[in-house]
């Protein structure tokens, strides 16, 4: 594509409307400045979520499925997962991308894990500390709605969340009896679900199985925390909208991006700064397909990091089984409290770093039958048997980012723009691998402490990939990183990256909290340096001698 | 209970996958068949892979004398081994159980059942159900705890 944009204009144009996107556009757009976001996927309607459905266990295997390779959606694109340990990726494509299927777990980061580098020569050191982040948690706590409690002796934040604990069910208090028998610290799960009415949205009604979506809305997601107000402020979402490249001019700066619309049409949206929250996948696929003669490992990718260091936390569960029936058919299905008892670096254990345990609920009829049951003669004595008789206890540990764990492009599978998908490698590294068999035992551990008379594990060998981090990492030498400390690209000045991918070190905890808090903050840079930046804002002040040139691509 | 034995193949093959008994309705009475229909129908890498299976199910059936419906349970069992351990047919295979567990586990008359048997309330994850209010309390053992977050050096 050459000659003039045909396509709209903004000041700012940012690329996926999810958890991130969603942040950004929401903070510039209540400081007066013009945002165009492009997303890929669609709004979701009540009748898109599975929970709106009888048949919502079958429709989270298929349509709904996390895993966009079993999925395949019509704004998904492919990927392919590979190596010693093959990720099964969750990832989605709609208006909050793939904070519309989950379960709401809102941790904020502890302040060594900005720092695991200097505390235990463990992965890489964010450019800033905890202290840096805690305005923006706040923020970001209200906007969502989280529910939760002060007081917890193993984090340092005394403030409480705006709402109160979520409801335990009975099956909380026996995990809670289990912790206490144990004498272990934990906390009543922190969630980003509302415990009472808030800002519109209705108190949870415990139906549970919150990742096959809440149609009541008790559950936060962009679509009904930031976008509502967002939109109001005058931001534009423009959906459906399949972004192939982003381009710059002949000075090295980001004039906007090409894409596909709704209609499939070839379009180039312009914008004086472009911001990318792509996702741990999206985000290095796109800077990947925007290589060109200028920047022929993809742009902003000097460093060649771009894709590289791949994390995802280390996870599995452990299953817990219980003489007695778990009430697996209600209650919010991430609650209902997690330990950071094994959190830090202990030197009596073989691996450096900790995990947490989070204790969970039970599964559903078909999950059951397709995990425990065999077929044949044996298949309701084995369904009677686990069906609301277990619980899950979720083990995630920290990562650090290795080399030849990344994503990088597939051109053999083609989304159906005939843009490539992507591949993943990872390999559970040997410490992630002995901190995970401790994970295990000692979730093991709590499940006998809460009366479990059985335990079944997940094993390691294709671990989660909830949390898709680091493969655009950032730091404070260009030669080995993607992006600053104020989440602006090395190479591409008027260039952000707002996502996960740009963590360093992925923490211990489910990370959107720490991903939103982190667009918060980066967007109030964009604000701050406006002037530095807006050809729109010096137009307007007749101060355009300052800008550098009119917009051209390469 | 009596299954679908005289409904045709998948009918029959689905009854052993999920057999009845005094409690529990078999596959082929329920929304399993239509479920495993629907996918050979659609066709695609699931339905032909489906649709291939049942193919070597009749072929083994055949060899073992006759029509697979037809043949005593324990001969129908082994076809069905027979054919799960076949390397080419094992993917296929496990997709036509978890075809049948979907049609069968959404089916309303096997919800009632696992309602009865299990406790397990298929309306609630669609309709809610009231539960008691945290209790803070709870926490006060680990409130007393003294912090155990690490320190970071500047």
């Amino acid at each position: 594509m050459t000659g003039e944009p045909d396509g709209p204009r903004a000041e700012v144009l940012v690329i996926g409307a999810g958890a991130s996107g969603a942040c950004v556009a929401w903070s510039l757009a209540r400081a007066g400045v013009d945002v165009l976001c492009l997303e890929q996927g669609d709004w979701l309607a009540d009748e898109d979520l599975p929970k709106s459905h009888q048949d919502w266990a079958v429709r989270s295997r298929h349509e709904w499925n996390p895993n966009p390779a079993l999925r395949r959606g019509p704004f998904d694109y492919p990927v392919d997962n590979r190596g010693g340990n093959p990720v099964n990726t969750y990832v989605y494509s709609a208006v909050g991308g793939s904070a519309v299927g989950w379960g709401g777990a809102f941790w904020r980061f502890s302040p060594s894990d900005f720092a695991t580098h200097r505390t235990d020569g463990f992965g890489r050191d964010w450019p800033f500390g905890y202290e840096e982040l805690e305005p923006y948690y706040e923020i970001n706590e209200a906007q969502m709605g989280v529910s939760g409690a002060a007081g917890d002796p193993t984090h340092p934040c005394t403030s409480a969340p705006p709402l109160p604990p979520v409801s335990m069910g009975s099956m909380g208090h026996r995990w809670i009896a289990g912790f206490e028998e144990l004498g272990w610290y934990w906390w009543v799960q922190h969630l980003a679900i509302a415990s009472r009415d808030y800002r519109g949205r209705p108190a949870c009604s415990n139906r549970g199985f919150c990742t096959a979506g809440c149609p009541t809305g008790a559950l936060a997601v962009p679509g009904t925390t930031y976008w509502p107000e967002a939109l109001a402020a005058g931001a534009r979402l423009e959906t459906r909208a399949r972004v192939r490249r982003v381009t710059v001019d002949a000075d090295g700066r980001a004039t906007g991006a090409e894409y596909y619309d709704a209609a499939g049409e070839l379009r180039w949206a312009t914008a004086d700064l472009v911001v990318i929250a792509g996702n741990g996948l999206g985000t290095p696929r796109l800077l990947l397909m925007s290589a060109s003669p200028e920047h022929p490992g993809g742009l902003a990718n000097s460093s060649g990091a771009v894709g590289r260091g791949l994390m995802i936390h280390p996870q599995t569960s452990v299953v817990a089984h219980f003489g007695e029936r778990t009430d697996a058919d209600h209650g919010p299905w991430g609650a209902t409290a997690t330990t950071r008892h094994f959190y830090e670096t202990d030197p009596a254990n073989d691996f450096q770093r900790g995990f947490i345990i989070t204790a969970m609920r039970g599964f559903n009829p078909l999950d059951t039958a397709l995990q425990t049951a065999p077929w044949g003669a044996g298949h309701h004595r084995a369904l009677e048997k686990h069906l609301n008789h277990e619980a899950v206890l979720w083990v995630c540990g920290d990562d650090a980012a290795e080399e030849h764990n990344l994503v990088r492009l597939d051109h053999e599978n083609l989304d159906a723009w005939g843009l490539p998908g992507v591949i993943t490698e990872y390999t559970m590294s040997e410490n992630s691998r002995r901190m995970m068999e401790t994970g295990l035992a000692r979730a093991t551990e709590l499940a006998r402490a809460a009366g479990a008379d059985s335990v079944r594990s997940f094993g390691l060998e294709s671990p989660h990939g909830w949390h898709l981090l680091g493969t655009a990492r950032m730091g404070d030498d260009p030669r080995d990183s993607v992006v600053d400390a104020r989440n602006r690209s090395h190479d591409v000045e008027n260039l952000y990256i707002v996502d996960g991918s740009t963590m360093p070190a992925g923490g211990t905890v489910n990370p959107t909290n720490t991903v939103q808090a982190v667009a918060l903050r980066a967007a109030d840079h964009m604000i701050a340096t406006r002037e530095e930046w807006s050809r729109s804002l010096l137009d307007r002040s007749g101060l355009n001698r300052r800008w550098r040139g009119a917009p051209g691509r390469r | 209970m009596a299954g679908a034995r005289g409904g045709g193949l998948i009918g029959a093959v689905v009854d052993r996958l999920i057999p009845g008994d005094e409690h529990w309705p078999p596959g082929g009475s329920t929304a399993a068949v239509r479920f495993v229909e629907q996918a050979v129908a659609d066709g695609g890498e699931q339905g032909a892979a489906v649709a291939a299976v049942l193919q070597g199910v009749s072929g083994l059936a055949a060899r073992r004398g006759g029509l697979f419906a037809w043949l005593p349970e324990p001969v129908r069992d082994a076809v069905l081994g027979d054919v799960e351990a076949q390397p080419g047919w094992s993917s296929g295979f496990r997709m036509l159980y978890e075809l049948a567990c979907e049609g069968y586990y959404t089916d309303p008359l096997v919800e009632a059942v696992i309602r009865e048997r299990t406790g397990f309330d298929a309306a609630r994850p669609l309709t809610g159900v009231p539960l008691e209010p945290f209790d803070e309390r709870l926490l006060d053992r680990v409130r007393r705890l003294p912090p155990s977050y690490r320190p970071v050096p500047r």
